[in-house]
């Protein structure tokens, strides 16, 4: 009796094959992703057409330059950009909980400053927009979920066992046995072929991952988690137990993470967003999380807002949780746009032009600290930059300050359709 | 020298043969065994094995494709000599990577018990193979025939590392679900 194992199999397969796979190259791969070139019958026409088409784009080139109402280029051009059209105000459905601790803290590992200049900047589509104000992302198909997380599992070292994929609506709890594949293959229980078949080209919003060391989760919106069940401890000079930990220490912590990690996220130059705050009930609380330090302070202030990677560790300094979000993954870049000035923000907050905070403008006396962010929840249909104002409330207590944010559209009103006073507080 | 001519030299039970099979497929032959054996040593003894069981093997055989013929020869052989030098422990490298990707399409201590039940797993993959796009089989043929690193996959096809982790992540799942569903016991 003869006993072969698979991968001895796999070496009878037909020659056509191998043969195919040895000739292959890079190129023949870009050429399969090349659209084919129109064929000229005769000689000339090619050259025709170049000269055809250049004096097409040289006389539509001369129109559209061309001053016909004797306006200003600059102010014609920025009238060109297509009006934003906000389909909801985030957070404008009721009264926040009002928040303790130090917002300073956050705000000053910004890249933005107050007398920073920055005249644009860039607003995006949510292309994962479900369309709901639940915060439900859109599906997107099982492979782009896959990938994300064989993505996140070979750079965490993590083997994937089971993933498990979740539809717009469903909780995690309802995950039947009908959307759930085994890495193994599918899930025989369903005895149903055709029905398997169909799933492998299905959709999904969500999709979480068993490993042989915790769990991967991810959401069509491009946030990724890693949740390991075995803590992973850090080399000895990077362990300190979080009693112990000093700015500088978190610091070389963080870098040493981004070295390791970082790569998941593809920055270029990653850069450490370390700091402690207060959490609700005054506990110091570690934020350890990396951003994409580029060259231009625009692209840095869209890269800390929509796009970091940050570290959770426990008690004892090891790595419990890696979350990754990559907002610019499912953001489509409509334009840049004009900005106020923060000034010109704190004109708007005081005539009521703000979303998620109280239904009373707020003192600009009360502003604790202010910062130029991006709401980029899953019920965002647009992410936008936004002036963020976090205004202290009277009554403080003990060493911690009770503040409410209020956001104020940071794009110029003239590009917007509505305002945050034109929409009804639900 | 096209193939037509060196397997005549073959038949003809000329030893140029093995000069020109050398000169023409030494470095294919190499990079297989090299790619399973880790080892310049190991990897010559199984080329100069391979020339050895060809010589032996033709005539009668007139391989239609020289090339493969050749390489799978090398291949088996490669196979055999790292079975029998890593016989108790997995070990790491680039052969036991791809034999631990491979245990997912099957039990890890699954084996076929006959050859009309090799023939039917063949018959399987073949018929995987065929319904795949082509970058999708090449990838696989590359990974699981020639046992090429990932890393050189994603170099001679200029495509991302992760992207093909991903692709054959579902072709295994795919493969495996091929096989269950022929009722084929590994």
């Amino acid at each position: 009796m003869k006993k072969k194992e698979l991968i001895s199999l796999i070496g009878e397969i037909d020659d056509k094959y191998i043969w195919e796979a040895e000739r292959f190259s890079k190129e023949d791969n870009e050429k399969s992703q090349i659209p084919e070139r129109p064929v000229y019958r005769h000689r000339w026409l090619k050259p025709l057409s170049l000269a055809a088409a250049c004096l097409v784009v040289c006389t539509a080139f001369a129109l559209l330059s061309h001053d016909w109402n004797g306006q200003d280029s600059a102010e014609k051009n920025q009238k060109q950009l297509p009006t934003l059209e906000v389909e909801q105000y985030m957070a404008k459905i009721a009264e926040p909980e009002k928040k303790r601790g130090n917002p300073v803290e956050e705000r000053n590992h910004s890249p933005w400053s107050e007398d920073a200049e920055v005249d644009t900047l860039p607003v995006f589509e949510n292309v994962a927009y479900a369309g709901g104000a639940e915060g439900d992302s859109a599906s997107v198909s099982r492979e782009i979920l896959d990938q994300e997380i064989m993505t996140a599992a070979e750079s965490a070292g993590l083997h994937v066992d089971e993933i498990r994929y979740i539809e717009t609506g469903e909780d995690d709890d309802e995950i039947t046995d009908e959307n759930t594949q085994d890495s193994m293959g599918e899930d025989s229980k369903t005895g149903d072929n055709t029905q398997t078949e169909s799933k492998a080209s299905a959709t999904a919003c969500k999709a979480v991952a068993d490993t042989d060391n915790g769990t991967i989760m991810t959401i069509g919106c491009r946030f990724t988690k890693i949740a390991y069940e075995e803590a992973q401890a850090l080399p000895e000079e990077y362990t300190v137990e979080k009693t112990n930990l000093t700015d500088g220490k978190a610091e070389e912590i963080t870098e040493y993470l981004l070295e390791q990690y970082g790569e998941m996220m593809g920055f270029a130059n990653p850069k450490a967003n370390v700091y402690c705050y207060y959490d609700e009930d005054g506990s110091a609380v570690w934020n350890f999380a990396g951003y994409d330090g580029c060259e231009e302070l625009k692209d840095q202030i869209v890269s800390y807002n929509l796009k970091q990677i940050r570290f959770q560790l426990d008690e004892e300094g090891r790595l419990t949780d890696i979350v990754m979000m990559d907002k610019l993954a499912c953001g489509k870049k409509i334009e840049e746009y004009p900005i106020i000035s923060c000034e010109e923000a704190k004109t708007l907050l005081s005539k009521g032009e703000y979303i998620a905070g109280s239904q009373e403008p707020p003192s600009l006396e009360n502003i604790e600290s202010s910062g130029l962010v991006y709401l980029a929840g899953p019920e965002c249909s647009l992410f936008m930059p936004y002036y963020a104002f976090d205004v202290r409330v009277e009554g403080e207590e003990n060493e911690l300050i009770r503040y409410n944010t209020y956001y104020v559209p940071a794009v110029r009103e003239e590009y917007l359709d509505k305002m945050p006073a034109e929409e009804e507080i639900q | 020298m096209d193939d037509s001519t060196i397997v005549e030299l073959y038949f003809a039970r000329d030893e140029a043969a093995i000069e020109e099979t050398d000169r023409k497929y030494g470095k294919y032959c190499s990079h297989i065994a090299y790619n399973i054996l880790q080892s310049a040593e190991d990897a010559e003894e199984c080329v100069n094995d391979t020339y050895m069981r060809a010589w032996n093997a033709i005539p009668p055989h007139r391989p239609a494709q020289l090339s493969t013929f050749l390489g799978k020869i090398t291949r088996n052989l490669s196979l055999n000599k790292y079975k029998g030098n890593h016989a108790q422990k997995r070990g790491n490298g680039q052969t036991a990577a791809v034999l631990s990707e491979l245990e997912e399409c099957i039990g890890a201590d699954s084996q076929v018990e006959t050859l009309i039940d090799e023939m039917a797993v063949v018959e399987v993959i073949n018929s995987f193979l065929e319904q795949q796009p082509r970058l999708n089989r090449v990838v696989f043929v590359k990974r699981y025939w020639y046992l090429d690193s990932i890393r050189d996959i994603s170099t001679e096809l200029g495509m991302n590392e992760n992207r093909i982790t991903s692709m054959l992540f579902r072709m295994r799942k795919e493969l495996k679900l091929r096989l269950e569903r022929k009722g084929i016991t590994l």
